[in-house]
């Protein structure tokens, strides 16, 4: 009798009898070039212990974090699995079953109840009178921006009072209960459990907000909760209303990167919400021309290895999946590459140092003089 | 539950090698390791059987060095080593067994270098299939490989395999896109097929590259290979045909490929595999085909027993479910729905592609589909582009039918035109009581044709599953066998079909042994697959019975007896069997000229059985009479002898396509210096282990005697045009001549001129045929700026031209008389550099898209700098007097390559009495 809930079940059925047709679009599979992490294994691995067949170990459990959630082998999986899904369900079952997971991960719950933030306390923000907290518009720029990026979220912040035409609020929680993830940390940590509270907490705590504009590739709210939008998706949206003030467009410096500029499509702005138009639109208007893309792109477009903390449970492997990006890249010439994802800008400029990496944000950003790069 | 079955120290040997992160021992790797697509491992995990075949561990090698180290730990501590790719093979190839160290390639998986004229390409073993042709594309290239597992199989799986891909009938086989290639052996030596990147073969044994191909892992990991690769088609032309049965497709296939004509893709469907794709008359997607399924369906389901839907629970939702996934394949009942697909409508779906730059794809198509509509119905581009775009779906259907409790499995085999559709039959019959079965045909060449099996069946538990799934490969398998058909024409034989390798290489255990023994004599390299080791206990020197000898040999008993009766320390020397310098006054000289008998001639595939003493003007005649012919073997010489021809030693493989005598041979028979003999049961192509016969075919009679070969020819030509194409110079010549071949042209015979910068090329066979290419060439020498003429095709070949091979000018006839030249081989644009000394003097010979060679009168100046020249970047390989100079070899591997091939002479010519292995020497020569 399974304990997967019957869709997970049945998709390990289909993939353990497949041969294993889209392990190349694998990044994990590709980065640390072992079969047990093929999309195959991991789901094949799962059916098992789900048969009792295999039993429920540290060992086994650890091998389900092996996945960055990226969606590639759905483009060429005729069965439309949903492996990300499927992984994260698996990983529940390890923490649920008390089985410890990966070292790099251990304690995300903690640090989110007391960070509001699964990878540990967040910087402090320079110049937050580009805020306004009374403002119906909230801006909840996601784990990676605010940890890792906090010159960024001051930046974009300026980005959407130009595009917007008013100040919006940074959404942070408040200082007794800071939020600054969304809960997809947690529940990619194998927190199901708390990850569902977060979003109940988290989408009571927004809903007093006409809009929420966040650069979250994770977000995933109850549906009764506020409306959410993507930022590149604004910017589409308000395209009029900015880009004929480019600074490039206008005669000024701005975005003036000289040499190639490609498009890398984040997996979440693109094979999870479906913003590859959006985002090339918005580049160009930055630009002042479309931008080169990558030979494989869209649906198809590499994973540079970022996501479901992948980085933090296989770096070696992690590092691969971001140089075979990277590699690309400049097989293509490209000197700037603009990422949808900030935790993809961040990632790939880790590794490597041949191509500059830019998110779409701080892109525009550029293009309309804000920030002074 | 799993054991440890790898000790400590070897564990920590391994990470001292790889590094501890890349040696893999936990429980979910070596559960992923333990398996590869064989159906009947997936069976056993389907029953929750698993461990059957658990590694002791898993290495992960980052370089060659690396993988040489860990064969080394693994040799010392007597475990056995399996080379994985991505485990995608079909035949447990890579089952490691109990205690086995699996050895994963992946991490070599880089395009290591491209050459600069984009002919070829080394790629590491481990690069998946799609990943690299992804690559190749992005440069307007291509390898021409598309196997339906392209998706998640391996370079390295290719060639280990021997693997064909949809494009085969234009492109070729794994075997005849690989250059070189580079491996491990199990004595942990790092050995190059060649000993240059450009040329092709080492000077002093047979030709390694074509032993490792299709080895599976039981001679060498191999880590690398040189590929050839050929401009990306600029156009494709698909269509589909609807044949009234599948005698009727196959015949036009034949008249197709026999007509010279190389489609990219030409697929038969039989009559139920062309229901499921929906290919009647009416073109692809009619809802009749859907309806028929539907019903056929219900039809079934209402027709299975209640003794046997007693016994198996919810079979009719099984059987849905099976129908569901599989576009109607329903099963529960198969002598029934066997029964009924007999009776079904009949009519067979064709589908037909041609590919090239636009001229050649438009000009060949219209040549092709002009024999097809004379016994086919047109169907439309329909047809053939939905199968194009559709291509690589069939491999996701598969999980449906296992989810289902029932299993599926697919059988390639291969034999000539005339026994094609005999096999089928005989196929369909011995499964029929047993599973459902369809196929199609495809993988076709001039001489015939793979047949692609797929059958499906149902047991009630895992046992009686793998009862009913094992009888059916019995049946199966004997049917082929019985029909004197290959086993494999490109899954390979793995540990499902090792048993049945020694049919289609009748007493070829000794050679096996013999390539063994010089690449493993410590046997841990992949045991127990491809050949058993019952089936190597069984090679015993078969000797022929002796006899008094009288005179010279007429029969291969009197052969062997001649072998048998040289004394000790005498060689036997066999005349018209390679070039040799007897070493020694007085040894015997074996002439073969009495073995003089055409054996058979099958005029359906166009193949002749021959002995070896056979010459062409005999050959000539013969065929003139029975309405074949040898077209561009006329280029030898009249009183070539074919085993002389086949067991002369060329440093490059064969061209494909280019109807050379070697190219052509589809079986052979042949006897070991130690009176054992050997046959290589006829087959296009196949995928039985390694070719055997390389220790025949180049290898001078060094390690035995051919002493029957069966040859494709050609049908009497029926056009013939001979074009003289005058060059601004000869960069312009080699450019013209590579961009020829490489747009498909397939002439008989070029040459080019130094002296006077002409290319002349002569194109025989059928009419329509002659004519497109003409064409192609035609607007490819006005591209390159040379202008043409008509020439002759006679005076191509009359008898005062003189040795072109000597200097002679191929078009005067004047010119050095050499009784030897200077050869070098080598790339053409590569070539097209030489000092102009050398390229004035020189005729280019034995000419294809990625290799030529030029012969230089050996008296000239310019022959005396040839040998100055070989060096890896040219890739030059050169001929001087006799002596074989290539690149030359790093000492160690030099070692590794005598001792290699000096092993197999002991196997094999025990006694020595055959012409001794020529010494690779430390300049670079042999």
């Amino acid at each position: 009798m399974t304990t997967l809930p019957l869709p997970i079940r049945s998709q390990a059925d289909t993939c353990t009898y497949c041969p294993k047709l889209c392990r190349f679009s694998c990044p994990v599979a590709e980065g640390e070039a072992r079969e047990t992490v093929t999309p195959w294994g991991l789901m094949s691995l799962l059916r098992l212990v789900d048969d009792g067949h295999v039993e429920l170990t540290a060992e086994v459990g650890e091998v389900f974090f092996h996945c960055t959630g990226c969606l590639r082998c759905q483009t060429w999986c005729r069965h439309d699995h949903d492996l990300p899904t499927a992984m994260r369900h698996a990983r529940r079952m390890v923490v649920d079953s008390g089985l410890p997971t990966p070292p790099a991960l251990r304690g995300m719950d903690q640090a989110m109840e007391q960070h509001g933030c699964a990878g540990g306390p967040v910087p402090s923000l320079a110049s937050a009178e580009v805020f306004d907290a009374g403002s119906a518009v909230a801006y909840f720029p996601g784990c990676a921006r605010r940890r890792e990026d906090p010159e960024g979220v001051v930046l974009v912040g300026r980005l959407l009072a130009e595009v917007l035409g008013h100040k919006v609020a940074l959404f942070e929680g408040d200082d007794a209960a800071p939020m600054h993830c969304c809960g997809g940390a947690l529940e990619q940590a194998g927190y199901g459990a708390a990850a569902d509270v977060w979003r109940e907490r988290l989408s009571g705590a927004l809903a007093g907000y006409e809009q929420v504009v966040t650069e979250c590739g994770d977000i995933d709210l109850p549906p009764d909760g506020p409306r959410v939008q993507p930022l590149i998706d604004v910017l589409f949206q308000r395209m009029t209303s900015w880009m004929g003030k480019t600074a490039q467009s206008a005669g000024g410096a701005g975005n003036a990167s000289a040499g190639l500029v490609a498009l890398h499509d984040g997996c979440r702005t693109g094979r999870k919400l479906g913003l590859h138009d959006a985002t090339r639109a918005v580049v160009t208007a930055a630009l002042g021309h479309p931008p080169a893309d990558m030979w494989l792109s869209r649906d198809e477009g590499l994973c540079c290895g970022a996501g479901d903390h992948y980085p933090l449970v296989a770096p070696d492997g992690a590092a691969v999946a971001a140089g075979l990006v990277l590699g690309a890249l400049e097989d293509q010439g490209a000197q700037t590459v603009v990422t949808g994802s900030v935790r993809c800008a961040g990632h790939m400029r880790a590794h490597g140092d041949g191509v500059e990496v830019v998110d779409v944000g701080r892109f525009v950003a550029r293009s309309l003089g804000i920030g002074g790069e | 539950m799993t054991t440890s079955l790898a000790s400590e120290s070897i564990v920590s040997e391994f990470a001292s090698v790889v590094g501890a992160s890349h040696v893999l021992t936990s429980v979910p790797d070596k559960l992923a390791y333990s398996r590869d697509c064989w159906p009947e491992g997936i069976i056993l995990v389907r029953g929750g059987r698993l461990f059957h075949h658990e590694p002791a561990c898993v290495v992960q090698p980052g370089s060659e060095a690396e993988v040489a180290a860990c064969v080394r730990v693994a040799v010392a501590a007597g475990r056995p080593i399996v080379p994985f790719g991505a485990g995608s093979g079909v035949c447990g190839g890579t089952l490691p067994g109990k205690g086995g160290v699996v050895i994963d390639m992946k991490r070599l998986r880089d395009i290591e270098w491209l050459s600069d004229d984009g002919s070829l390409a080394r790629v590491g073993a481990g690069a998946l299939g799609i990943v690299f042709q992804t690559e190749l594309e992005r440069r307007g290239l291509t390898l021409g490989h598309f196997p339906s597992s392209i998706y998640c199989s391996s370079l390295g799986g290719y060639m280990a395999g021997r693997s064909a891909g949809q494009c085969s009938s234009r492109f070729g086989k794994m075997e005849d896109m690989i250059q070189t290639l580079r491996f491990v052996d199990g004595r942990g030596a790092i050995i190059d097929s060649a000993p240059g990147p450009g040329a092709s073969r080492w000077g002093g044994g047979p030709d390694p590259t074509q032993l490792l191909v299709g080895s599976e892992g039981t001679l060498g990991v191999i880590t690398s290979g040189v590929v050839r690769l050929m401009p990306a088609p600029e156009t494709s032309i698909y269509r589909g045909f609807h044949c009234d049965s599948v005698e009727v497709g196959c015949d036009l296939a034949r008249q197709l490929m026999q007509a010279g004509l190389r489609p990219a893709v030409i697929r038969l469907y039989d009559e139920f595999d062309t229901l499921i794709a929906g290919g009647s008359k009416r073109g692809a997607g009619d809802a009749a085909p859907r309806r028929m399924l539907e019903g056929l369906r219900e039809v079934a389901l209402r027709s299975v027993p209640d003794s046997v839907s007693d016994l198996v629970p919810e079979l009719g939702g099984r059987v849905l479910k099976a129908a569901k996934g599989l576009l109607g394949r329903a099963i529960g009942s198969p002598l029934l729905l066997n029964q009924l697909t007999d009776a079904l409508p009949g009519g067979c779906l064709m589908v037909v592609g041609f590919e090239g730059d636009e001229q050649t794809a438009r000009e060949e198509a219209a040549a092709g589909l002009a024999i097809l509509r004379r016994g086919a119905v047109d169907l439309g581009a329909g047809p053939g582009e939905h199968w194009l775009h559709n291509r690589f779906n069939v491999s996701y259907k598969q999980s449906a039918m296992f989810e289902s409790g029932a299993f599926v499995d697919t059988m390639e085999v291969a034999t000539t035109w005339a026994n094609l559709t005999r096999l089928y039959y005989a196929v369909k019959r011995a499964v029929k009581g047993r599973a459902f079965i369809m196929a199609h045909f495809s993988h076709a060449y001039a001489e015939g044709a793979s047949i692609y099996f797929t059958f499906a069946g149902f047991g009630a538990d895992t046992d009686e599953t793998l009862e009913v799934y094992r009888g059916v490969w019995e049946a199966a398998q004997g049917a082929v066998i019985a029909c004197g058909a290959s086993v494999s024409h490109h899954h390979g034989v793995g540990l499902s079909k090792a048993a049945n390798v020694p049919k289609d290489h009748v007493g070829g255990a000794s050679l096996f042994l013999a390539a063994k023994a010089a690449f493993d004599p410590a046997f841990v390299m992949n045991p127990g697959k491809v050949w058993t080791a019952g089936s190597l206990e069984k090679a015993a020197a078969v000797q022929v019975g002796l006899r008094e000898r009288r005179g010279r040999p007429t029969a291969v008993r009197d052969v062997a007896e001649a072998l048998a009766d040289a004394r000790r320390g005498e060689t036997v020397w066999p005349v018209g069997a390679g070039r040799h310098t007897r070493d020694k006054v007085g040894d015997p000289a074996l002439p073969l000229s009495g073995l003089n008998r055409v054996l058979h001639w099958d005029r359906q595939s166009r193949v002749v059985t021959v002995e070896p003493g056979v010459t062409i003007a005999q050959l000539t005649g013969e065929l003139a009479v029975a309405q074949g012919s040898l077209a561009g073997w006329r280029r030898e010489h009249p009183s070539s002898t074919i085993g002389g021809l086949l067991s002369r030693y060329l440093p490059v493989q064969p061209a494909l396509w280019n109807g050379s005598v070697r190219e052509s041979c589809i079986a052979l028979g042949a006897l070991t210096g130690g009176g054992a003999e050997y046959r290589y049961i006829s087959s296009p192509r196949k995928a039985a282990g390694p070719d055997l016969r390389h220790f025949f075919l180049g290898a001078e009679a060094r390690f035995g005697i051919i002493t029957s070969a069966t040859l494709g020819v050609s049908g009497a030509s029926q056009a013939s045009r001979g074009i003289e194409i005058q060059c601004d110079g000869m960069q312009v010549a080699a450019q013209l001549v590579r961009t020829c071949f490489a747009r498909g042209v397939r002439c008989s015979n070029v040459l080019v001129s130094g002296r006077r910068n002409v290319v002349l090329m002569l194109l025989e066979g059928d009419l329509s045929t002659v004519d497109f290419m003409a064409e192609v060439v035609a607007s490819t020498a006005r591209a390159c700026g040379a202008t043409l003429r008509p020439l002759d095709p006679e005076a191509y070949y009359r008898p005062d031209r003189g040795d072109v091979r000597a200097g002679a000018d191929p078009v005067t006839g004047k010119g050095e008389d050499a009784r030897g030249a200077v050869a070098i081989w080598g790339r053409p644009m590569a070539l097209a550099q030489l000092p102009a000394a050398l390229l004035r003097v020189g005729v280019w010979y034995d000419i294809s898209a990625h290799q030529a060679s030029v012969w230089v009168p050996a008296s000239t100046k310019a022959a005396a700098s040839v040998p100055g020249l070989v060096d890896e970047g040219h890739a030059v390989f050169a001929e001087v007097n006799g002596t074989l100079g290539f690149v030359a070899p790093e000492a160690r591997a030099r070692a590794a390559m005598s001792e290699a091939w000096a092993a197999a002479k002991k196997k094999l010519d025990p006694r020595r009495v055959l012409p001794p292995l020529r010494e690779i020497r430390e300049g670079g020569e042999a």
